[in-house]
């Protein structure tokens, strides 16, 4: 490509290494330093003046660093005298947050998109959007790549039996995509849906129901402890990790006991559809926050099945030694920035569910529906991302036991996997596979780990959209095709 | 400073809606004449002093859609050069709503046009109900309210629609499920889904109903009906597959085309509106069209934004 630099940030190597290697060049050199005060520097290795420059960078697990990452870069190749800037941002960041969900909300998704074109953008290249009405949201043009070719393309090569299978939307509000899923595969599609707002009600009305206890709104507010753990910034402390894990033994499973402890609670959050995203916040656990953590009471953790304790802490301590990786040099945080979070304003990381099971007295259950036959069938459960897993498996659990669904395969553009959600679902016996587009950078430890995971690559079309883009060559064939057929 | 000075304006497009909400308030519209020139162009004389008022001005987007779109805009530019101390475009029917995404290549959204236009005219704040899309409020650099129809819709089915604990909820595509869920979850209802399959290439899409309707009385929700073609075929579909009657209720009844003639042939029992587009005329010619009345949660929203408290309880709570 002629007068084009291909820069990538330090969210996703492995992604923009491939997409450079399908468009026949070398990434070019950049130099990104981390002060000790964790601010970022960013030095250009070599001239952008007059080239049309490309930015690939994805959100990730600490995504703030990366965004304003990603903004350093576009505004060193601007006053580097770049004559178009593209940022190729493949999971976008804050994409959940693109409408005013809960009274006094923000739609954060658009502060994202004004701070990225005030930094100097020229065009925006993404993938999945969460919301397509998206594109409004910036000044500039955007190109919305879709997955959908590719893992139909996927799916046609590898799984033999897909003509019979069925289409499930795990959400009412991922119907649409999932239809259109459908019918390209030519395939029937059925809904799942969780329903709760008047739960208790239902729960006598419905024998087919799978009724779960999950914590009563505002409890996450007023627990002594959600400001404090959430100041610390830690993902998922391993006392919350046990009553949120959906992997039940059966028996446990049982609306009317009041008494058990273990596994009762999938967390609200992970049954409101619109809840599971903020995850972003910070997943950035401090060393001294975790032990924190751990000195907290909490009953919880002494009830879960031995398998599932040692599981947990297992992908925990990865993940610790993961985070002590990237954190190399950087300082932490000093601990008077904490006590100025912890002060009125709490950051609650969702799903954080440290409350003591005592304050679980006010009950609340949902109930899942499926709409649509599955029986016998191999199942698609489908949504656009998949973060925090309980509505999954939540989901996956129904259909399999109470709706006789054969196989389960998740299905979804964007694998964010919070916490130790990928060790849950591998837990879980209800699922098959999961399969999720490289749009977002997973530890090869956890991918290695995963025998049910499943990434499918999708550089290929990131790097064709690059090359079209450059060429001045249309898109839209991208939105329909495979480019692997 | 005056603080408590309100002014409530109205455009040409739905004067009877404005009149409801002014005399819910208790206030007179403000004197606005609003004429057009040979040439067809929009002239507005604001005919009271608007200095350090606080302004609201009601323009449905329905009927003339563009020229009631540029009346709103003028009418907003007049108040702001008349230095109106904020000024609210009161919109029960947002205009180029559905243009709001991408959605084939080279498509414009005309929905943030429209949103760039309203704020540059000068309008602070934006009152709207049941956006085609709720990401539309991030279109806007200054504040949205997205008022919801849904508390009186539901009102609607508990106190019109005989038997509706029988009844089943049902969205007519699968954009709408999220909306049609949300309904039923609040009445303690089942759900079901008309989806448009594709499973051939070229073959004409046929709909398939996702979910059992026998015996129930259908309800079919969604934010906006126009043509009417989908609900027709809704709700053919729907008694086809059992179903006892076939109601549809729509926020925004735009009605246009042959909407009429196809509810009347239509195995629809009843067509619910609401009156945020004026179709008084159409319910003259069409005995199955019905009215909600909501122009109290606009009043209300009024009310309190005027006087600096929470909108919030309008989401769940119709005023009485």
């Amino acid at each position: 490509m002629r007068d084009a630099k291909v820069f990538a940030g330090t969210s996703h190597p492995t992604l923009a290494t491939r997409v450079a290697q399908h468009l026949g060049i070398e990434l070019s050199p950049v130099t990104i330093r981390r002060y000790s005060n964790r601010e970022i520097s960013v030095e250009l290795g070599c001239s952008v003046r007059e080239k049309d420059v490309y930015l690939i960078q994805s959100g990730s697990s600490t995504m703030n660093d990366h965004l304003m990452e990603l903004m350093v870069m576009i505004s060193a190749c601007q006053l580097a005298s770049a004559r178009k800037i593209t940022i190729v941002v493949p999971y976008f960041p804050y994409s959940k947050q693109s409408k005013k969900k809960k009274r006094r909300g923000a739609v954060t998704a658009k502060v994202v998109a004004c701070m990225l074109c005030v930094s100097g953008i020229d065009h925006i290249v993404t993938m999945d959007l969460h919301s397509s009405q998206m594109h409004g949201f910036f000044t500039k043009p955007l190109d919305n790549l879709l997955s959908e070719p590719t893992i139909v393309h996927w799916i046609k090569d590898n799984v033999a039996g897909y003509k019979d299978a069925v289409a499930v939307a795990k959400n009412a509000g991922g119907a649409k995509r999932v239809t259109s899923l459908a019918d390209k595969l030519k395939i029937s599609f059925a809904l799942v849906h969780t329903d709760n707002a008047n739960p208790l009600k239902q729960m006598s009305r419905t024998p087919s129901s799978v009724a779960m206890h999950t914590l009563p709104p505002g409890l996450l507010e007023n627990s002594p402890y959600s400001s404090r753990l959430g100041s610390f910034g830690i993902g998922s402390p391993p006392s919350a990790l046990a009553p949120s894990t959906p992997v039940i033994p059966e028996e446990n499973y049982d609306p009317d006991a009041d008494n058990g402890l273990v596994m009762k609670a999938l967390p609200k959050s992970a049954l409101d559809t619109q809840d599971k995203d903020s995850d972003e916040e910070s997943k950035e656990p401090l060393d001294e926050a975790a032990e924190e953590t751990k000195e907290l009471p909490n009953e919880a953790i002494d009830q879960p099945k031995e398998a599932l304790k040692e599981v947990i802490e297992e992908a925990l301590s990865a993940k610790k030694i993961l985070e002590a990786e990237n954190r190399n040099d950087e300082l932490p945080l000093s601990p008077s920035t904490l006590e100025l979070i912890a002060s009125g304003t709490h950051l609650i990381n969702e799903p954080s569910y440290t409350q003591k099971p005592s304050t679980w007295h006010k009950k609340k259950a949902s109930r899942v529906t499926l709409v649509g036959d599955v029986q016998n069938k191999l199942v698609f459960l489908i949504d656009d991302m998949i973060d925090s897993s309980s509505s999954f498996l939540t989901a996956a659990e129904h259909l399999k036991v109470q709706c006789g669904a054969k196989e389960i395969y998740i299905i979804a553009a964007h694998g964010l996997f919070g916490g130790t959600s990928l060790a849950e679902i591998e837990l879980c016996p209800h699922v098959d596979k999961v399969i999720v587009t490289n749009t977002f950078p997973l530890p090869d430890e956890v991918i290695s780990k995963s025998k049910k995971l499943v990434q499918i690559d999708v550089s290929l079309v990131l790097s064709e959209a690059i090359r079209r883009n450059h060429n001045g060559e249309s898109i839209s064939y991208l939105f329909e095709k495979s480019l692997y057929d | 400073m005056a603080t408590n000075s309100i002014r409530i304006l109205s455009g040409n497009s739905h004067p009877v809606l404005a009149e409801l909400i002014a005399k819910r308030l208790g206030l007179d519209l403000s004197n606005v004449t609003v004429s057009k020139y040979s040439n067809q162009e929009t002239a507005v004389t604001i005919g009271e002093s608007v200095r350090d008022e606080d302004v609201f001005i009601i323009q449905s987007g329905c009927g003339e859609i563009n020229d009631h779109l540029m009346e709103l805009l003028i009418m907003i530019n007049a108040c702001k050069i008349a230095s109106a101390r904020r000024i609210t475009a009161v919109i029960p029917c947002f205009p180029y709503a559905r243009q709001d995404k991408k959605d084939k290549s080279r498509a414009p959204i005309s929905a943030k046009l429209v949103a760039n236009m309203l704020t540059i005219a000068g309008a602070d704040h934006v009152i709207t109900m049941d956006l085609h899309a709720s990401q539309i409020q991030g279109f806007f650099d200054c504040p949205v309210d997205n008022l919801y129809g849904e508390p009186s819709v539901l009102k609607y089915i508990r106190e019109n629609i005989p038997d509706w604990r029988n009844a089943i909820i049902v969205s007519p595509d699968a954009g709408g499920a999220k909306r049609a869920t949300a309904i039923a979850d609040q009445l303690d209802l089942d759900f079901a889904l008309i989806h448009k399959e594709r499973k051939k290439a070229n073959e004409v899409s046929r709909m398939v109903l996702v979910g059992d309707v026998q015996d129930k009385v259908a309800i079919l929700v969604d934010d906006m009906a126009d043509t009417c073609g989908t609900l027709g075929l809704a709700a053919t579909t729907l008694k086809k597959n059992g179903a006892q009657a076939v109601y549809a209720i729509v926020t925004h009844g735009v009605l246009s085309g042959k909407a009429l003639e196809v509810i009347t042939k239509s195995d629809l029992t009843k067509v619910v509106v609401t009156n945020t587009i004026p179709h008084a005329s159409k319910k003259k010619l069409c005995s199955k069209l019905d009215t909600i009345d909501v122009s109290r949660v606009f009043a209300e929203a009024i009310r309190r934004t005027h006087n600096g408290e929470s909108i919030s309880y309008l989401f769940r709570h119709i005023p009485e």
